[in-house]
């Protein structure tokens, strides 16, 4: 009810979720890159599965090759073809 | 993508596993520690962190319980080091950085631009006196001093700039347009006379007194217009004669004689294939040979080729490399046929007939001998032409014309 409300009150203001929020910010380029911002940390890395830690979800991308290009506090930069981006 | 901090500083490449690897990631992230090229493998992760990251990153290890494996190192800091380790390459390093920067206090080449009359050798001869040579300290070339020294020993520069450029010392100068230019002295009072032995056809007089009529012959030196005009009192003595510079219009009918001698026999170069390569490195007056294998040629021909002087972002040393190739060849001896022999007296007749015609002399009369001669054949021709000239008094030298066509044909 809490979320719900919050979630109304950025509507409202038109104020960016992600900064409000704290939700994931993932930006895809076609298949082949992904820039994600604003998660908490990794919970597990493969070259088939990354999933991210965001805050009350879990980001899974799931694909073929996938590497990490570079990874700090900030941001990340996945690559590798990407098949399926989904929240848990 | 890596910051210049992380090129020289250094970065390296680990390799962690353990239980949760994920976890050192996320640690290291908050750490402030930027991971690169992140690769999952089979038992682990491999990244890219800098070298001063190293050791937060095996604190860091020994909390999660991961084990660390360095599997690369790169960096200049770390390619300086591991280079210092071996002593002579380190030596020669500082060595060859020294004499780098000593060749820079140097002045190797001196050029030279602008000179047309002056020749190089003796700008060089100059400048030698005056202490400036190749080898000289750059701080012993004043370049103001060198200048003036330049104007005041040489009248015929007007202006020159001495500059020094890396281990390059130009000098550019300009000389007087009036010796560039050779100003021909012309005399007040000249006669025509003729070049050749022949007879006038046609006289027409501009300036001076003609001493020959139409149909008179005349033999080479003889004077054909005369530059001294008589000027003449009223009772009809010479009071005076004025010199005047004589011109006229003359036509002379003249033979010209050439002779054309062919060898019979000439040689020809058949190349064999064999080559000798050397290389001759040239440092200052001192020259050394290198060369894979000596083969020796009876007869060959050398071409040099002067591959470049060693300059590089203005670093001329006086080095030059020059490349020699012999080549052999044989030689084989052959003999003209009489038609070839036709053919080639044919050209240089028609050649001689074109630049006559060219210089516009009307030619009336061709009498052509070939004869033979032991091992030559000799062409003469004897061309009646009629040839105008006037103004300049010059007797021609080129009555004789002898073309000697051996084995260069």
């Amino acid at each position: 009810m809490r979320q719900l409300k919050k979630e109304i009150l950025v509507n409202t203001l038109k104020v960016p979720m992600d900064v409000c929020m704290g939700a994931i910010r993932v930006t895809i380029i076609g298949n082949c890159e992904a820039r994600i911002e604003n998660y908490k940390g990794i919970l597990a890395y493969s070259e088939e599965e990354i999933k991210l830690q965001g805050k009350g979800n879990i980001l899974q991308i799931k694909g073929k090759g996938l590497a990490l290009l570079y990874y700090t506090a900030i941001d990340m930069k996945i690559s590798g073809e990407i098949l399926e981006v989904s929240y848990l | 993508m890596m910051s210049p901090k992380s090129v020289f500083y250094g970065t390296v490449r680990v390799f962690i596993e353990g239980r949760d690897p994920e976890r050192l990631l996320n640690l290291c992230a908050r750490n402030g520690i930027a991971l690169r090229k992140l690769k999952s493998e089979e038992k682990g992760i491999s990244f890219t962190i800098d070298l001063s990251d190293l050791e937060v990153l095996k604190t860091l290890s020994t909390k999660t319980d991961c084990q660390i494996d360095v599997m690369e190192r790169k960096g200049i800091n770390i390619l300086i080091k591991r280079f210092l380790k071996r002593k002579v390459f380190a030596v020669c390093m500082v060595l060859a950085f020294l004499s780098w920067g000593l060749s820079y206090q140097c002045i190797w080449d001196i050029r030279i631009l602008g000179n047309q009359i002056l020749t190089k050798e003796s700008l060089e001869e100059f400048l030698k006196e005056q202490g400036i040579h190749r080898g000289i300290m750059t701080n012993k070339v004043y370049t103001e001093k060198l200048e003036k020294s330049l104007r005041d020993s040489f009248e015929n520069i007007t202006w020159v700039n001495v500059r020094q450029d890396g281990m390059l010392l130009w000098i550019n100068l300009k000389e007087k347009e009036e010796d560039l230019i050779a100003v021909e002295k012309k005399e007040d009072c000249t006669d025509l006379i003729s070049p050749y032995d022949g007879t006038i056809v046609s006289i027409l007089t501009r300036a001076g007194i003609p001493k020959v009529t139409k149909g008179q012959e005349v033999t080479k030196g003889s004077v054909l217009v005369e530059g001294k005009v008589p000027v003449f009192q009223e009772d009809g003595q010479i009071k005076e004669l004025h010199g005047v510079r004589a011109d006229a219009d003359i036509v002379i009918e003249h033979v010209i004689p050439y002779c054309v001698v062919l060898a019979k026999n000439y040689v020809t170069r058949d190349y064999t294939g064999r080559e000798n390569k050397k290389w001759i490195l040239s440092f200052g007056n001192q020259t050394h040979r290198f060369l894979l294998r000596e083969l020796s040629f009876h007869k060959q021909d050398i071409i040099t080729i002067n591959q470049n002087d060693f300059g590089f972002l203005n670093w001329n040393l006086p080095m030059k490399m020059e490349t020699q190739v012999s080549r052999e060849y044989q030689e084989t001896l052959h003999r003209y046929t009489q038609d070839e022999t036709k053919r080639i007296f044919l050209e240089k007749f028609h050649a001689i007939i074109r630049s006559l015609q060219e210089k516009g002399v009307q030619i009336l009369q061709k009498n052509v001998k070939i004869e033979t001669y032991g091992d030559y054949w000799e062409m003469h021709i004897d061309l009646t032409v009629q040839e105008r000239f006037g103004q300049e008094a010059q007797v021609a030298d080129d009555i004789w014309e002898t073309m000697y066509l051996e084995e260069t044909e």
